[in-house]
């Protein structure tokens, strides 16, 4: 079989068994507190928001000054008068600012590490891993790029000289998550940058710190200033905006499926000034479940659903919200499920001990407790614990015997709730897993070769994971993204994403003249 | 050739001499162990099978399940099997036949696992116990369990290794005394010896929350050390794989130094001679030792855990902690055992080999540094070599079997280990009993 990128390298992650590697992240996240609240600015300053420390909601991280639509019109403006140079700057040089931005984030490591921590809530390895995803994405796509940009001859007939190209769309909007506050927006804006496009970033307000460093890194690699401009503010202001806006060329989205569907609804609409059609790249929710087979490793699979559902107190597109356990497994896996889910550390993300941090804000603390009433109308709760007044706490909680229809099996929580269902056999569990209207991550615990052979043929999801846990896929080894209403099919980290930040062209010269061709002379 | 290295030939050729005289059980192809592994050992599609359908198999509650697996890993095109491996494994799956079949696969498997583990409990494994004893060797217990995935299954572990002290000290006392195993060279030592993994101890251990985990593990292993205490009995922290090292050390030293185990002589600890770091961890236990006014036990292994230490680095993107070359973990194995043996004041040496070879190396040098006969020992798993510790014993040496206890499904991970080092390219044991490579590259000095 082909191998592809059998020679990329993933960024290590750090090992933390280390001393001097966690004494590094202690000693940033000491920095960080001395210099709290900085300042945050767009291109041209408007009214101010604030950034805030999920644990401790007195604690602001920064204060930004938002956009509103007469500067966000200003910065694409600036970013057209960019495109042309931008667009005619060599794929090398391109590529190369890609690279030297990796390694900007690479020495900042431990300062962002620590400031994902303070701002997102971010658990010491899920920053870490976060970090290198981002630097993965700057080097991966760098790499890609310089295969891409090489014209393909197609056919082979004297004569004529036919070629293959990519050309970029123009300017558009990067619109990125706090979930993943360094990794998703790194992607987004590296991939639209070295194919040859201008971009208008717009962070999550919950994350803007960390978005700013973003902007940083790249300005200190040396990206001509006005390719890249920095638009924090409100989504429902500057994004809806830009959305229906006609000389928007494409729009790279992350984020919830109602946001995501709304952007895909606006870029439809064509406006009278407008000369192309949108590309909407965009990733969305999931609702995903993780089989557990009558032979599965119970130890494996615990842990697998643990983390998958739990880690990062659930706030990633990947997390497990659903379990389908075989009816031969189901009571031992609860029980021991129900005994590890007890065990584990609640505590803000400061704590390198913390396996469950607080959620992102209140706004969302109150929705996932809302889901947590409606479970406990519909099924039977099996765990909820108590945690922490200050910060915005929501327990890891587990429900069991949850029917495939449930508001709590089938909506999108984003928080560390978990629904447990049982099947009958192994196809049941697979419609069960079906049977939703996402289709992002899943995973099979199972040793048995003919179910893992239907679960490959038949489970709909983007990223199948077996015996492995539904979260953490790393660039060019496990591209990342869903489809039904989870995602367009672009896949983060992949041979097919840089494709949707460029128009393709087809070259065809004539070459004979008077009876002669170059392959003839 | 300098003298002790024509000592150490000596040695070894004597003992291999000795030892080749039988073979290991798991060798016997009288035996449907010995058959089978006999055959994975020359078809790599179906070791792998058969490696995975052991792993599953404790899983497998009803005669269906078994059926559709084995129909599953074994009824391929591609796996050509040999006919008396065929007959039994495929008589499982059909019709009239399965109902005899299954049973005696059952059966068969079951055998396989009490070569390697003594017992489902100690009550089970008592006799196994004091079998061993009579046959002139000591024993090692390590309780196996399910991976500890929450604090009530590690306070289970935690319940089982007091207990297990408690049975020790009811039964090794009425075992019949042996000068070779009840003393070394500074007087009596006790016949309860046991084997914990932290891991099993601290469900929530990890290397990122360090002084939390080293805290915590401390809490669990203290009631287990005020038990050996009182009863008497030896405790070796076991060495698991490269992520709980440091903590593992840590956790030990810090142990050490609390007044109330400053009088407790009987702690020790498991290096691995395949990770790289190991030199410098020895040089700083030694050093730890010499400062705190301490003599612990060291037991030295090559590390059990090759294959997937190097499989986790290269996911992981890091440097690989083992030596990719066995050669390098034999030589790195004697450069150890000599350091130890330079501090024997210090370190109470267990060498814990299958390698005539290696372990030949130890007992000529603690010679050559002053060590009495009974001041080391020499530390095996129960199961494997069993010609090999036949013979050290008739030389006079104190032989401990690492003996495991405890059921099937727990001790699968365990098994499949044992089987993965039997059937090994690199094996000693595969070399010496069943591939019958020839002495002299057998026994030679490891880099030469």
């Amino acid at each position: 079989m082909n191998i592809l990128y059998k020679d990329f390298k993933n960024e290590p992650i750090l090992d933390f068994s280390k001393e001097e590697n966690r004494k590094k992240v202690f000693e940033a996240l000491n920095k960080i507190k001395k210099n709290l609240n900085r300042e945050i600015l767009p291109l041209i300053s408007g009214s101010r928001a604030q950034s805030i420390n999920p644990a401790d909601p007195q604690e602001i991280i920064a204060t930004v000054s938002e956009c509103d639509e007469k500067l966000t019109q200003k910065a694409l403006e600036e970013a057209e008068k960019k495109f042309y140079s931008w667009a005619h700057t060599p794929v090398k040089k391109r590529a190369a600012i890609l690279k030297k931005t990796a390694q900007v984030l690479r020495n900042k490591k431990y300062d962002l590490i620590a400031l994902e921590i303070l701002e997102c809530g971010k658990q010491w390895m899920e920053a870490d891993g976060d970090i290198c995803e981002a630097i993965d994405f700057l080097e991966f796509y760098a790499q890609e790029m310089e295969i891409l940009e090489e014209p393909r001859k197609l056919g082979g007939e004297p004569g004529q000289n036919n070629l293959y190209v990519y050309k970029p769309k123009g300017v558009g909007v990067v619109i990125s998550p706090w979930n993943f506050p360094i990794a998703i927006p790194v992607g987004m804006i590296a991939a639209a940058l070295v194919t040859g496009n201008c971009v208008l970033f717009k962070p999550s307000g919950e994350s803007s710190a960390c978005a700013f460093e973003i902007v940083k890194a790249f300005e200190e690699a040396g990206l001509p200033q006005g390719v890249l401009q920095f638009l924090p503010g409100k989504g429902s202001v500057i994004g809806k905006y830009l959305a229906k806006h006609p000389k928007i060329h494409f729009i790279a989205f992350t984020g919830s499926k109602e946001v995501g569907l709304e952007i895909i609804e606006a870029a439809a609409q064509t406006q009278e000034s407008q000369h192309h059609v949108k590309k909407v790249i965009a990733e969305m929710g999931g609702k995903n479940a993780v089989i557990v087979d009558a032979d599965a490793d119970l130890d494996e699979a615990i842990t697998g659903v643990l983390q998958g559902a739990f880690g990062y107190q659930g706030q990633k597109c990947s997390a497990t919200s659903r379990v389908i356990v075989l009816q031969d497994n189901y009571e031992k896996f609860i029980e021991r499920l129900k005994e590890a889910a007890l065990s584990i550390k609640i505590a803000q993300a400061e704590d390198p001990g913390s396996f469950v941090g607080p959620v992102i804000s209140k706004k969302a603390q109150e929705k996932i407790k809302q889901y947590i009433e409606i479970g406990k109308k519909e099924s039977t709760l099996l765990v909820e614990r108590e945690v922490p007044q200050k910060g915005f706490f929501v327990s890891p909680t587990i429900f069991i015997d949850v029917k495939p229809n449930h508001t709590i099996a089938q909506e999108e929580i984003f928080g560390p709730v978990l629904a447990v269902m049982k099947a009958e056999n192994f196809d049941e569990a697979l419609k069960i897993a079906n049977g939703t209207r996402f289709a992002l991550t899943g995973a099979v615990f199972s040793r048995s070769p003919k179910n893992i052979e239907k679960a490959v043929k038949d489970f709909d999801v983007g990223n199948l994971y077996i015996n492995q846990k539904s979260t953490g896929a790393q660039v060019a080894r496990q591209p990342f993204g869903g489809f039904k209403l989870s995602g367009v099919g672009s896949k983060a980290g992949g041979p097919d994403y840089l494709l949707q930040f460029m128009n393709p062209k087809t070259i065809t010269e004539k070459t004979m003249r008077q009876g002669f061709s170059p392959e003839t002379i | 050739m300098p003298k002790i290295e024509k000592e150490i030939q000596e040695f070894s050729k004597n003992l291999l001499a000795q030892s080749r005289n039988q073979i290991p059980s798991v060798f016997n192809k009288e035996w449907w162990i010995g058959k089978i592994l006999d055959f994975s050992m020359k078809d790599k599609n179906f070791k792998l099978e058969l490696f995975r359908f052991i792993d599953v198999f404790p899983t497998l509650t009803t005669n269906a399940h078994i059926r559709s697996h084995i129909e599953e890993y074994f009824k391929r095109e591609d796996l050509r099997l040999p006919s008396h491996i065929r007959l039994g494994l495929l008589a499982a799956t059909e019709g009239l036949t399965s109902t005899l079949a299954i049973p005696a696969l059952k059966k068969n498997i079951h055998h396989m696992a009490k070569i390697f583990i003594s017992g489902e409990n100690t009550q089970d494994a008592s006799k196994n116990l004091e079998k061993i004893w009579n046959s002139g060797i000591a024993c090692t217990i390590d309780l196996l369990g399910e991976k500890a995935v929450s604090e009530k299954e590690a306070l289970e572990h935690q319940k089982n290794y007091i207990e297990l002290i408690e049975k020790l000290s009811e039964l090794t006392p009425s075992w019949k005394e042996n000068k070779s195993l009840d003393f070394n060279h500074e007087g009596r030592i006790p016949r309860n010896n046991i084997s914990v993994k932290i891991s099993a101890l601290n469900s929530q251990i990890s290397p990122v929350n360090y002084d939390e985990s080293v805290s915590i593990t401390k809490e669990k292993i203290r009631p287990i050390f005020r038990k050996a205490q009182e009863k008497n009995c030896t405790v070796y922290l076991d060495m698991e794989h490269y992520q709980l090292k440091n903590l593992t050390l840590s956790i030990f030293k810090s142990l050490m130094e609390e007044s109330e185990f400053s009088q407790f002589k009987e702690a020790g600890i498991v290096l691995q001679a395949y990770l790289k770091d190991t030199e410098e961890d020895l040089k700083n236990l030694i050093n730890f030792c010499q400062e705190k006014n301490k003599k612990v036990y060291v037991r030295l292994v090559k590390g059990a855990y090759w294959d997937a230490e190097q499989i986790w680095a290269g996911l992981n993107n890091w440097s690989c902690p083992v030596y990719l070359n066995k050669e390098d973990t034999d030589a790195n194995y004697e450069k150890l055992s000599l350091l130890i043996l330079e501090n024997h004041h210090f370190i109470k040496p267990a060498f814990a080999s299958h390698n005539i070879r290696s372990l030949s190396h130890a007992i000529i040098q603690a010679r050559h540094h002053d060590l009495p006969q009974t001041g080391l020992e020499i530390q095996m798993l129960w199961g494997m070599a069993e010609p090999i510790k036949k013979a050290l014993v008739s030389f006079g040496y104190r032989i401990r079997d690492y003996v495991p206890i405890g059921e099937l499904v727990p001790g699968m991970a365990y098994l499949v280990r044992r089987l993965l080092e039997n059937t090994s390219n690199e094996s000693f044991l595969r070399q010496s009993f069943s591939d019958i490579k020839e002495e002299e590259k057998l026994l030679k000095k490891p880099g030469s």
